[in-house]
């Protein structure tokens, strides 16, 4: 009876059914067999936003995100990263990094970010005589990053789930997010030789003129980490006065969104909140009966005779993640994986920190992965290419970013380093 | 990008989230349910940053805060939560893991649509029941929030009433599913 119904959800999520049906129906069974009340299915819902003090800045940075996506903010910050790296070999294609990570880190790796400036820069990279397959690959794989960047929505959701502090994954995620954009940029760098790109010339009055076009949006990241890591506000407050800078900047200063549009903008952004929100609830229900049938226990019994030290440990969660991602969006991995792994990490010595950033780095790349990963469906409707031109175009890119999750994974330092440094609790 | 339906420009978004599939040819209760859930959303979301704007000042001014503010603010993000979810459910926009719906026709799809639109309307159905227990439970421990004194139960009751538009949603899109089908093989 049991494998049956397991099958028939199984199949149906195969089939097509949301995340947060099948999450739930899994729970439904275990709760029924186990003659708990399906009260449970929701009470842990209710717990967690009835507590949870940081809750309400996903809601809130998703919102400011749009705002920002919506307005021009796009062509401005792609102006000044022109004017300040078009002047490298492979610059645009840099460029195209920079910006995608800055949306990223705003939208949440929605698929916004490749819907926003897609537009925006593909064209313009074919122009610049980079190689077709190269673009795509670049759009593609750049849609996800940014993920390891603040205020970045799985971020805070890694936090939430995992109750680690959210200020240190902000911190730990830096040099890590800045690894990745390196070493793609590096390989833009070596295409961008091959392929005799246009180069700009350098020019201090167009740096200065961007700049100024851009200040208000450039300066988002400075007032995000001086806020929160001056002390002066919370994390829900630092959402809060983006969301209202947000406004301020696109509706009175530059005038891009008309006070009509906003019921639409936050529809849309509220859309994507509700979906991550509502899969959170399932997930908590699932969650607190694994944890009850002492799930974690179990597997992590299994494992110690196999699995003795850390780092053999760190390669088979690599593979375990990358193949989550393969399948899995990043927030129902998120939501799912985190509270199971949890436990287990901990037990071989990792720390959590450096769990969420070796997790949500899997992810990204999960993010652009054949067969189901979110970006290449999003490019090939976006790009108008058939999804098996994007899996060749993306091959290069995954290489250069297992290549870095080697590195963030066996390299704790990468991520701790910043949190000890300066101390972050 | 233009909105096909209704003209309405939207910059970069798959649809127009106003009318997708809502507007022509809808039924009664979508309308009406539509306008509400874009209506408490706008304002939900506004009196959020409302609400932690007004904590911010009276903190920092007048060494004071609202009482019950955060317990609000909670609440709040409970009912973006379910009214988001009941919109993503209108626009087809939840997430899901699309395996094998990429692959086959359009004709084969419409076939698993309805399929996992009945099966989703039952597991929502179920999940309703059970936020029915949970607040049925609260409203006889007759709790209040610190803010207005609210009782809780009537800050709950989004959740059984969230899973309700869900799970007729899906109904709806099952039935509008089967009714194509029917359709076409009459012709």
């Amino acid at each position: 009876m049991i494998p049956a119904l397991l099958g028939f959800i199984i199949l149906m999520a195969l089939l097509g059914a949301p995340v947060f049906v099948v999450i739930s129906a899994f729970a439904m069974v275990g709760f029924y067999f186990t003659d708990i009340p399906f009260a449970a299915l929701v009470v842990d819902m209710y717990n967690k936003f009835a507590n949870n003090p940081v809750l309400y800045t996903i809601p809130l940075f998703t919102f400011a995100g749009f705002i920002l996506a919506e307005s021009r903010a796009s062509v401005r910050i792609v102006n000044f990263s022109r004017a300040v790296l078009g002047w490298l070999p492979g610059g645009f294609a840099i460029v195209a990094l920079a910006a995608c990570a800055f949306f990223t880190a705003f939208t949440g790796a929605s698929g916004v970010t490749i819907i926003a400036l897609g537009g925006l820069l593909y064209p313009a990279l074919i122009k610049e005589k980079y190689p077709e397959r190269f673009s795509l690959g670049l759009m593609t794989s750049s849609g996800s990053l940014g993920l390891l960047f603040p205020p970045s929505l799985p971020i805070i959701i890694f936090g939430v789930i995992g109750e680690t502090s959210i200020n240190q994954l902000f911190v730990a995620g830096f040099i890590p997010g800045m690894l990745l954009i390196l070493l793609l940029g590096i390989y833009s760098t070596v295409v961008g030789f091959r392929s005799d790109v246009v180069k700009e010339k350098i020019s201090f009055k167009q740096i200065l003129k961007t700049t100024a076009e851009a200040k208000w949006e450039l300066i988002i990241p400075l007032i995000v980490v001086a806020g929160i890591y001056g002390g002066y506000v919370t994390l829900g407050e630092m959402a809060t006065l983006i969301v209202v800078y947000a406004l301020i900047v696109e509706v009175l200063i530059h005038r891009e969104i008309k006070i009509r549009h906003l019921p639409v903008i936050m529809n849309q952004s509220m859309v994507l909140v509700g979906g991550i929100l509502i899969i959170l609830g399932a997930a908590l229900a699932l969650t607190n009966y694994m944890i009850d049938a002492q799930v974690p226990m179990l597997i992590l019994e299994s494992m110690e005779e196999v699995i003795t030290s850390k780092w053999v440990f760190l390669i088979g969660l690599n593979v375990f993640l990358l193949m989550v991602g393969c399948i899995m969006d990043i927030y129902s991995a998120l939501l799912v994986v985190v509270p199971l792994i949890m436990p287990i990490a901990a037990s071989y010595g990792i720390h959590p920190v450096h769990l969420g950033i070796i997790f949500l780095t899997n992810m990204e790349i999960g993010y652009s992965t054949p067969p189901v990963g979110m970006n290449l469906f999003i490019s090939s409707f976006r790009f108008n290419k058939p999804v098996l031109e994007l899996y060749r175009a993306a091959v290069p890119f995954l290489l250069i970013l297992l290549a870095a999750l080697m590195l963030i994974t066996y390299i704790p330092e990468l991520s701790l380093y910043l949190v000890n440094r300066f101390g972050i609790q | 990008m233009q909105c096909l339906k209704c003209g309405n420009d939207f910059d970069h978004f798959y649809e127009c989230p106003l009318c997708a599939e809502v507007w022509r040819e809808s039924s009664l209760f979508n309308r009406v349910v539509t306008r509400i859930e874009d209506l408490l959303l706008a304002l939900f979301l506004g009196l959020m940053v409302v609400m932690v704007l007004l904590q911010i000042l009276m903190r920092n001014f007048f060494q004071s805060g609202i009482l019950g503010g955060d317990d609000l603010i909670r609440h709040l993000v409970l009912w973006i939560a379910f009214i988001g979810a009941g919109i993503a459910t209108r626009s087809r926009s939840h997430v899901k893991i699309d395996v094998i719906t990429n692959f086959v026709g359009s004709q084969k799809k419409k076939y698993l649509d309805v399929a996992v639109s009945l099966f989703s309307a039952v597991v929502c159905t179920i999940l309703m029941v059970a936020a029915i227990q949970f607040v049925h439970i609260e409203f006889q421990v007759q709790a209040h929030s610190q803010f207005l004194n609210l009782p809780v139960w009537a800050l709950q009751v989004i959740m059984p009433v969230g899973y309700l538009v869900i799970a007729i949603r899906f109904v709806h899109n099952a039935y509008n599913g089967l009714r194509d089908m029917w359709g076409e093989r009459k012709n």
